[in-house]
């Protein structure tokens, strides 16, 4: 499961550079806005919006053969902390390009360094009051944007993780942004529990944002099938390096729902561990991504899940299995009557279909378990009388 | 009534004055203690950090914020005890931190500088550990560090070109005998050296691992002679086998020169070709052209309209005579601040300072290292 370096997804950044140039038009605009920063709204990396890599790219060597200026003035309007994103960009970008070249790492960390160091001298310059109002909270989503682009696309690279909690803490600090949701919260509570896996961290991240992109994209659209895809690779790495359960269980789910058209027991597999891994507890209600992750949902995507999960399997005579999935995932709310209505009563359909196929070929050994299981679902559900039987009773 | 008003405005300017500086002075002591949190999370996350990108990356992190730091009390109008004491106990978190990242260099560097702060911290229990500083400054500084090899790079490279740019390699020679800990230490070493020189230092004191062994520096563009040295272990005494690097054995030399505009202070660099200065090598002749100088005993004059002059443009020397024996002085036995003071003067316009000559191209034989 470990992912390589070398294996990073290059779908990952042919999306991004593709949602980037998308979004030109709306930089400014976020600038002088403020961007409002609510989880489903944009694409996780065009979110904040920035020019197009190639852009940038041009610009910044029209900055550097033409420093009078006329040039200098047209580009202020990016000023200087614009500039060296672009810097940085370019450098992850080269990075991408020659995964083992340490100058170009090199290069990336001295991008990085002078980000950070350019924002906090920026967020120094004004009064503790002002800060919120000004460009510092602009800027420091477009910092902490751009180091979990880098962890998440580099290797293992876990440096980052202390310089994202020093900017978090000045962001809470000087009031820069909402608490209880939008992007930095988001990555306040990922990278809290995993600390310093701000590779894994910044993984989950990628894939959150990129799925809530999904499905604002037209079905069958090149745009939706790199999307897709980019949420798939960033989901299977986080799930190869997160250590925490709840963030986990996202990684998880969020892979399973990627993977259930194609490898529909891998995404099988994937459902059960994030329900596993999921929690009800206090602290993790407490969280930004509570509402959109938590076992209700994946119990719910789960059971969907099964509509076409029961047919496969049928399909590939799997009769048996159809059965212990389902009493694997009544096991998951054991107390909820319409949940387990629901799967027995798609239990009963495949496992009488199955039955009927097993009489005609004769195989009546495997028939009479089925018929046990049967019997067993039929004692949670009446298809008759549509009543719940209590299990207690 | 005018003047009281002048008065009270005076005041009111005074006082505004004096609240602003006050507010500005609170707000660097809130920056210390910012990026002194800073380095404490760097520290407390250092002990995780396995991969060498990693390391090295977080250490960068710490240099800048050190650096930041030293800065920012450097231009407090206030050096109260708090200020201080904040430099200083986010000193002692730098070495610890460069402790925890295997990073001999820099967790010596730490120490030179905290040596020149305040010592009144060092009795005070560290919030992390519960120990005094001192007693954990102690072992790093009696032990940990005499595991290391000290060597001293003298930077007698030209900075107004440029030169100090240079990325210059550590190379071990035995490299087959080399563990993974020694390739780690050799490459923070390196990272070390590089950022001292392009920060222009001159006497760059490193540190490098043990057992000891042969070494070489050496540059990518070969613009810098390569070097070998012997790195040597400290006696127990203490007193110490310090390892100088002496300066190149051959020299690409560029007479530089400061050119001041006479109407106001500005300046800028500009180079002397064979014409307007002469090299002679002694007992030898002249010399032609200015590539590949051997080391050696040197005289140098400059040709009319040009003249020496000290940096008063007084005339020291007079036009058609030979100069001081230049390159034989620039060695590690004379201060290099001692070449700084030949003033080349072409008119009243403009007046030439000739600042360094000090950059190698092709490798030469002969010469010995000192320790």
């Amino acid at each position: 499961m470990q992912l390589r370096k070398q294996q990073r997804p290059k779908a990952t950044i042919l999306v991004i550079a593709l949602l980037l140039s998308t979004l030109v038009t709306a930089h400014l605009q976020a600038k002088t806005d403020g961007a409002d920063d609510d989880i489903s709204m944009g694409l996780f990396f065009a979110h904040w919006g920035v020019p197009d890599m190639q852009q940038l790219v041009e610009m910044r060597q029209q900055w550097r053969m033409e420093q009078d200026t006329s040039t200098v003035k047209n580009l202020s309007v990016l000023a200087t902390f614009n500039l060296n994103e672009a810097d940085f960009l370019i450098s992850l970008n080269k990075q991408m390009v020659l995964p083992s070249s340490d100058r170009n790492l090199d290069g990336l960390h001295a991008v990085m360094l002078q980000l950070y160091g350019r924002l906090v001298d920026e967020m120094y310059q004004h009064e503790a009051d002002e800060v919120a109002t000004s460009n510092v909270p602009y800027y420091v989503r477009q910092s902490v944007r751009d180091l979990i682009l880098a962890s998440a696309l580099l290797g293992n690279f876990n440096a980052p993780a202390p310089l994202l909690d020093c900017l978090m803490r000045r962001a809470i600090d000087f009031s820069v942004f909402d608490t209880t949701s939008g992007f930095l919260a988001t990555v306040r509570d990922v990278l809290g529990p995993e600390f310093p896996n701000v590779h894994g961290a910044s993984n989950l991240i990628a894939a959150i944002y990129t799925n809530a992109e999904i499905g604002k994209l037209q079905d069958g659209s090149p745009e939706r099938q790199l999307c897709l895809e980019a949420c798939k690779q960033s989901a299977e790495a986080a799930v190869a390096y997160l250590s925490s359960d709840y963030c986990s269980s996202i990684a998880h789910f969020l892979l399973a729902k990627r993977l259930a058209n194609d490898q529909k027991d891998l995404a099988w597999g994937h459902f059960l561990e994030s329900i596993d891994l999921s929690s009800d507890s206090s602290d993790v209600k407490a969280l930004s991504l509570a509402p959109f992750f938590h076992k209700d949902v994946y119990v719910q995507e789960a059971v969907a899940f099964t509509s076409t999960y029961f047919k496969y399997l049928f399909e590939d005579r799997r009769y048996l299995e159809i059965a212990t999935c389902a009493k694997r995932l009544l096991g998951c709310k054991s107390g909820d009557n319409k949940f387990q209505q629901r799967i027995s009563q798609r239990s009963i359909d495949w496992l009488k279909k199955s039955m009927r196929v097993l009489y005609d070929e004769e195989r009546f050994q495997l028939y009479n378990q089925l018929d046990e299981e049967l019997q067993h679902f039929h004692e949670l559900y009446n298809p008759a009388t549509n009543v719940i039987v209590d299990e207690q009773q | 009534m005018n003047r009281i008003k002048l008065r009270d405005r005076f005041a009111i300017a005074v006082a505004i004055g004096l609240l602003l500086s006050a507010g500005g002075a609170t707000a660097k002591v809130g920056e210390m203690e910012d990026m002194s949190l800073d380095i404490r999370e760097y520290r407390a996350v250092a002990g995780d950090m396995d991969n060498t990108n990693d390391k090295i990356f977080l250490s960068d992190l710490a240099i800048q914020s050190i650096m930041k730091q030293e800065s920012l009390w450097d231009k407090a109008p206030q050096k109260d005890q708090k200020l201080n004491d904040l430099l200083a106990v986010s000193y002692a978190n730098f070495i610890f931190l460069q402790y925890k990242l295997d990073n001999p260099s820099w967790a010596r560097w730490g120490l030179s500088a905290l040596e020149t702060h305040s010592s009144d911290f060092l009795s005070t229990v560290d919030e992390v550990t519960g120990i005094t500083f001192q007693e954990q400054l102690d072992p790093i500084k009696n032990s940990w560090l005499n595991g290391f090899a000290e060597c001293t790079f003298y930077n007698e490279l030209v900075p107004a070109k440029g030169l100090t740019n240079l990325q210059v390699r550590l190379v071990k020679q035995d490299q087959l005998m080399i563990s993974e800990k020694e390739k780690y230490i050799i490459t923070v070493a390196e990272h070390y050296l590089n950022r001292e020189l392009r920060m222009g230092c001159q006497m760059i004191p490193f540190v490098i691992c043990l057992p000891p062994g042969e070494y070489r520096v050496v540059d990518d563009t070969e613009k810098f002679y390569p070097k070998e040295f012997t790195a040597v272990a400290k006696v127990e005494d203490r007193e110490g086998q310090y390892l100088y690097m002496t300066p190149p054995y051959g020299f690409n030399f560029v007479p530089i020169a400061k050119v001041y505009n006479a109407s106001d202070s500005s300046y800028y660099l500009d180079t002397l070709s064979c014409q307007e200065f002469e090299l002679v090598r002694y007992q030898e002749g002249p010399v032609n052209d200015f590539d590949n100088v051997e080391f050696g005993r040197y005289l140098f004059r400059v040709n009319p309209p040009f003249k020496i002059v000290d940096d008063r443009k007084k005339l020291i020397i007079p036009r058609d005579e030979f100069g001081l024996d230049y390159l034989e002085k620039h060695s590690e036995l004379i201060p290099p601040e001692e070449y700084d003071v030949i003033v080349v003067q072409k008119n009243e316009a403009l007046i030439y300072t000739l600042i360094s000559g000090t950059i190698t191209s092709k490798p030469k034989t002969g010469g010995s290292d000192r320790y």
